[in-house]
């Protein structure tokens, strides 16, 4: 019964690429923001104020200042930020890959993560506190709580799987991603399924808005690696925690304002709610993620 | 009895209805298409060309025939046997130019490449923001 499944999904499958592939409009130009050139290295370097939250009791908020963008993308092979990725399928509206990137979760626990690239030097330095750690709070929570400096650290992981990318209109894009950890981290998966459109308005001239709307999918092995509490973490069992599977769901609006050829202003706003599997964590004080940054562009 | 029956029908209807399909499809030598220019030079690949292709054909016999620019009927000819024109056209990418009858029979078919002056090429970003965003 399960292998006839199987086959009857395969047997969709071409189909699936063949209405893909039907859905054609405008092939990639030039003066098209939403594509890249073929066999070239870009830069841009963004300068700003901005805060990622920290969930996580004892977790220092991450600040944005400097963040670098770098991609590169070849005939098939893609480089861009930390994600490595060949396309081996791919028309004007639905592309098919397989992808390796850097697992985000343990921004969280640790500052120095590749992720947080974009942390400069002062960021570890006295003006960061910790976000919410007030003492008296603690005091006044009844509800077990501990801190990440007292549990064991996390390792990052190195996640790899398929991402397809449907190109549904010039201004509409849909991205659907499963990864699973390859360094023996979590042996586990996640997913998303992200939606964006881009779009002109406000009566803001030179201005390009993007909204993003998706969800997370952690699975159940991901979460109790790093939200879960055992005995490596801690000798008191009233903290212990075992890790469900979770659905974050989030929106992020950004928006560019080009002041000339190289130089752009920059806004971006996030918010991602953490499923309940996460936010139930005895580490977790915040239910949301929190993103905001404002800064100028510099594209080399 | 009956799937003896049946196979005996089935080689009948095989027999008969296959080469017609490949038949319909092949194009047919009896008729010569010769299209001029047989390609066009754009800045980069993705832009549109605009350009006045010569068409010439000849047929043995009479024909009605119609010039297909991909699947879009662009000029029908009826009961002919030699025809000259100039067309103008537009395309993005490489084309099949098709001479087909009315019940899409190909008479035969001629391409015509795009290609770009200069190497640059482009393709859909795939957007891996940072992970934290």
């Amino acid at each position: 019964m399960e292998k006839s499944s199987k086959n009857l999904h395969l047997k969709y499958l071409p189909l699936l690429f063949i209405f893909f592939s039907q859905l054609t409009f405008a092939q990639c130009i030039a003066t098209n923001e939403q594509c890249a050139p073929v066999d070239e290295w870009e830069f841009s370097l963004t300068v700003g104020a901005g805060m990622l939250t920290n969930p996580l009791h004892g977790g220092n908020n991450i600040p944005l200042l400097l963040i670098p963008t770098i991609s590169y993308y070849g005939e098939n092979i893609f480089f861009e930020n930390n994600a490595l990725g060949y396309s081996f399928y791919e028309t004007n509206a639905f592309t098919l890959s397989a992808i390796s990137l850097i697992n985000r979760e343990n921004s969280f626990f640790s500052l120095w993560h590749p992720n947080n690239v974009f942390v400069p030097s002062i960021a570890n330095g006295s003006a960061l506190s910790p976000s919410g750690d007030d003492e008296s709070s603690h005091l006044d929570t009844p509800a077990p709580e501990i801190d990440v400096d007292d549990v064991a650290n996390r390792k990052w992981a190195l996640d790899a799987g398929l991402q397809g990318n449907w190109f549904i209109s010039e201004q509409s894009h849909l991205v659907m991603r499963i990864l699973h950890d390859v360094n023996d981290t979590y042996n586990g998966f996640n997913g998303k399924i992200e939606f964006s459109h881009h779009f002109t308005g406000f009566g803001m001239p030179n201005t390009q808005w993007k909204i993003t709307t998706g969800i997370n999918w952690l699975s159940q092995q991901q979460v109790d690696f790093y939200y879960g509490i055992g005995e490596n973490d801690t000798k008191n069992k009233s903290h212990y925690y075992q890790g469900k599977s979770a659905v974050n769901p989030y929106i992020k609006i950004h928006s560019n304002y080009k002041l000339n050829d190289d130089w752009r202003l920059t806004f971006t706003a996030r918010s991602e709610i953490l499923g309940a599997a996460i936010s139930d964590s005895p580490l977790v004080k915040d239910k949301v993620i929190k993103t905001i940054f404002l800064g100028v562009v510099y594209d080399y | 009895m009956t799937i003896r029956i049946f196979s005996l029908l089935l080689l009948v209807v095989s027999i008969l209805v296959v080469p017609k399909c490949f038949s319909s499809n092949t194009p047919n030598n009896n008729v010569e298409l010769s299209l001029t220019p047989l390609a066009c030079f754009v800045k980069t690949i993705g832009d549109v060309c605009h350009l006045t292709i010569k068409v010439n054909w000849q047929s043995l016999t009479p024909i009605n025939a119609c010039l297909y620019q991909d699947f879009k009927k662009i000029h029908c000819w009826s009961d002919t046997k030699k025809a000259a024109k100039k067309i103008k056209v537009s395309l993005s990418e490489n084309m099949v130019f098709s001479l087909q009858d009315g019940n899409d029979k190909i008479y035969t078919q001629q391409h015509v490449a795009i290609a770009a002056s200069t190497s640059k090429k482009y393709r859909r970003r795939l957007r891996a923001d940072w992970s934290l965003f």
